[in-house]
């Protein structure tokens, strides 16, 4: 070789140099873009009030969600916010302020496919790309807790078809050779193994236009889940479906035999109030496996199959009492893949055929042009593909944090007004509520959701909240009426917490109180304190916001025999702060 | 070399793009819910239909006046329908031109349920209401809607054919002097829980 030869020979490698210099810089530069357009999509949601909502302190974990919602129809977070401040609003008592929530959680759930066609976008830029949906069991449950809240206010042909769409199909990708389900990590390999197969024995263009093992190899099998089947066998009896209903209580039956007693009092009708009660966490979502790519549910309250020993009593003593089975241990339909969506198998498995595409082409270029140069810089391009593609693949841990860990459905009789009911798990005191308030309804069955509090954090504890076990109601409200106290609006240093109108202001009259004072005065008063008694009004733009015995401006009453009514009006509350100079006035100068 | 590296490059930005592109498309609604164009046809329909019925048509400015009280549709469909969408279907079958036409040219009214006249007696809010109020309803006949669905569904795919039944009573002698029915369907393809 000569001179010029040479001379030649390095030009072109420094020519070659830059422009594989240049390439890796662009691939980087790409790289860093998509990173930085991702930013703000990999935020976490917020997190959840759990300590709040493990106490019952539903009043303010609901302010605090509504707070923090996104109001975005495009955030990804947007149906995670609405589903968590639909349950927890469920809980405080207010079904109707839970209706334009839950209309909007309803319409995302019935659209179908929205994530469809996404992996391959979730696989090479981020999971979180994808719209959150939730796992199946998320939305099951999320339906079946529609189907509560409109049953709660007497739509029992809502009540219906919301737990008719809880029922949707399943996959059920079947058992392992000892019988037992298969988990995420079995199908990863069932997967992989069928794809290796795939790739050895059969034409790559036919192979590409047949689905994988996770579209083909499971069977489509109808829903296990219970809850969902006795609600919409409870909805078509009150509809007179009794038929209908019949179907359904025998699906129960054969999902779970252990729960046959109580569908025999649930078919024989001789109940005219249902008590859904849940106790709990539910499980949470964590990432495992290599990179986190997969994801799992772990238990933050234990199962076990303690019932629910509920008592009704009068002043004179106990009417009834009886134990209820548990009818849906979330943490065990977390557990089951035919309830999960396996986006994460689906989303590892790409992955890992993305990092492989990559390994193979960075060796074929380097095999290619064996300069030591290139090689240096294909390899920092792959390197950095390859952090990039592990950074990215974390399965989705978002899911919803405020699910209960168990479901317990109860029949009772109130055929009068001034009967309580306790609830309590088995051996679980901590767990203890005394529903007070509830009244016969007027015709078919009434319905009401109580989720079950504890006096602390922890899954166990040895009293309830003091408020949780009063079983007395020490405000007047608009769902029981007056008390016994002389009649004075709570705003003016009294226990009266109802809507002001002439029948009401006619009380504290008669009681002495307010004698000069017309309705539309009194009014006036709530208005100068910027406090709202109408459940239209209070919800607003801003959401129903704390009630007034606990801080805020609303004065809408909870439903009664619900953990918010019992929380409010079990117990006493600190005296009120007036806002306004009218309201400061009328009491006096000791407030 | 150099056209590798244009390739690569190429490449890559060509895939960024179709990525970002297809990350940021619209994604389709596939819902098997009914619509409001679906309620539209329902209601032109309905409307249409019992303007020209048999029992309607033979009616005059003179005849008998009908009273008919409108009662909440039922919804035995496999789709929630709330509240206010049950009372909007009827007060815009209501107020549909053929059935506005109705009032003068065959003396037909149309008056509110009474538990909705006992609720706006009681309310407290209301102070123009009280106890007279609707005493003049005397309603004699009563219409109904009933919402049904038959729901086929397989692993990615689901269709709701729905259909709603609507009926006017002789209150007096319990029988039905009109009723008609529409359908429609719906369908929706991918995975629900997707």
């Amino acid at each position: 070789m000569n001179t010029d030869e040479h001379r030649l020979l390095r030009r072109d490698h420094e020519s070659a140099r830059r422009q594989s210099l240049f390439c890796v810089r662009l691939v980087l530069s790409v790289f860093i873009c998509v990173g930085l357009w991702l930013g703000p999509g990999c935020q976490r949601p917020h997190p959840a009030p759990t300590g709040l909502i493990a106490r019952g302190q539903y009043g303010a974990a609901r302010v605090a969600l509504r707070h923090q919602m996104t109001e975005d129809r495009a955030d990804r977070r947007y149906l995670l916010d609405r589903m968590r401040l639909a349950i927890i609003t469920l809980a405080d008592g207010y079904p109707t302020a839970a209706q334009p929530v839950f209309e909007r959680v309803y319409e995302v759930l019935r659209t179908q496919g929205i994530n469809a066609d996404k992996t391959v976008e979730s696989v090479v830029i981020n999971e979180d790309l994808k719209f959150w949906k939730g796992e199946p069991f998320e939305q099951a449950l999320t339906m079946f807790y529609y189907s509560v809240q409109q049953a709660m206010l007497g739509h029992w042909d809502n009540a219906r078809a919301a737990a008719g769409n809880a029922l949707f199909n399943l996959r059920d990708f079947g058992d392992n050779e000892q019988g037992e389900r298969l988990d995420v990590e079995a199908i990863v390999r069932r997967a992989m193994i069928y794809e290796q197969a795939r790739a050895h024995g059969e034409d790559p263009d036919a192979a590409l236009h047949q689905e994988d093992y996770l579209n083909t190899g499971y069977a489509v099998r109808e829903s296990n889940f219970t809850l969902g089947y006795l609600m919409a066998a409870l909805a078509n009896q009150q509809l007179g479906r009794q038929t209908e209903a019949d179907d359904n209580y025998a699906v129960v039956v054969q999902i779970n035999p252990y729960i046959e007693p109580l569908v025999a009092r649930l078919k024989s009708g001789r109940y005219n109030t249902v008590l859904v009660v849940s106790h709990g966490l539910g499980p949470q979502k964590v990432a495992y496996g290599p990179d986190g790519a997969l994801a799992r549910f772990d238990p933050r309250w234990p199962s076990d199959d303690r019932p629910l020993i509920v008592t009704v009593r009068d002043e004179g003593g106990v009417l009834d009492r009886g134990a209820y089975p548990l009818v849906c241990d979330v943490n065990a339909m977390a557990a089951d893949h035919m309830w999960n969506n396996l986006e994460d198998v689906r989303l590892a498995k790409s992955t890992l055929g993305t990092t492989l595409v990559i390994g193979g082409t960075v060796a074929t270029h380097y095999g290619l042009h064996r300069d030591t140069d290139e090689a240096v810089y294909a390899g920092l391009g792959a390197l950095v593909a390859g952090l990039f593609f592990k950074a990215t693949a974390h399965a989705d841990t978002r899911y919803c944090d405020l699910m209960p860990q168990r479901f317990y459905l109860v029949p009772v009789t109130i055929d009068r007004p001034g009967l309580r009911v306790d609830v309590m798990i088995e051996g679980d005191p901590g767990s203890r509520m005394v529903l007070a308030g509830l009244r016969p309804p007027r015709r078919g069955a009434q319905l009401r959701y109580v989720r079950l509090a504890s006096a602390g954090q922890a899954y166990y504890q040895d009293q309830p909240p003091r408020w949780a076990a009063s079983g007395r109601i020490f405000y007047a409200n608009d769902a029981t009426g007056p008390i016994g106290q002389p009649q004075l609006p709570f705003i003016l240093g009294g226990r009266c917490v109802r809507t002001p109108n002439e029948a009401v202001l006619s009380g504290y009259q008669t009681a002495g109180n307010l004698t000069d004072m017309t309705l539309g005065e009194l009014k006036e008063l709530y208005r100068a304190e910027g406090i709202r008694w109408d459940v239209e009004q209070a919800v607003g733009g801003a959401g129903l916001g704390r009630h007034v015995l606990e801080g805020g401006r609303s004065m809408v009453t909870p439903m009664a025999g619900t953990a918010g009514f019992t929380r409010l009006f079990g117990q006493v509350h600190r005296r009120y702060h007036p806002r306004s100079d009218q309201v400061r006035q009328l009491i006096g100068p000791t407030n | 070399m150099k056209a590798a590296c244009g390739s690569a490059a190429t490449g890559v930005l060509i895939g960024g793009l179709a990525l970002c592109l297809t990350a940021c498309a619209a994604t389709p609604q596939r819902s098997s819910r009914m619509t409001a164009d679906d309620f539209d046809a329902m209601i032109a329909a309905m409307a249409a239909s019992l303007a020209h019925s048999d029992p309607v048509a033979s009616r005059a400015a003179d005849s008998p006046r009908w009273v008919i009280t409108i009662d909440r549709v039922q919804n035995l469909s496999s789709d929630v329908m709330t509240d206010a969408e049950q009372w909007a279907i009827m007060a815009r079958l209501r107020g549909a031109a053929p059935i506005r036409a109705l009032w003068d040219q065959k003396n037909i009214r149309f008056v509110i349920r009474a538990e909705r006249v006992e609720k706006i007696r009681r309310d407290p809010d209301l102070y123009a209401f009280d106890d007279s109020f609707g005493a003049e309803r005397r309603p004699t006949h009563q219409m109904s809607a009933t919402f049904r669905s038959i729901t086929r569904a397989t692993a990615v795919d689901r269709t709701d054919l729905y259909y709603c039944e609507f009926e006017i009573l002789d209150m007096a002698s319990g029988e039905p002097v009109w009723s008609d029915r529409f359908e429609y369907k719906r369908s929706a393809h991918g995975h629900v829980w997707d």
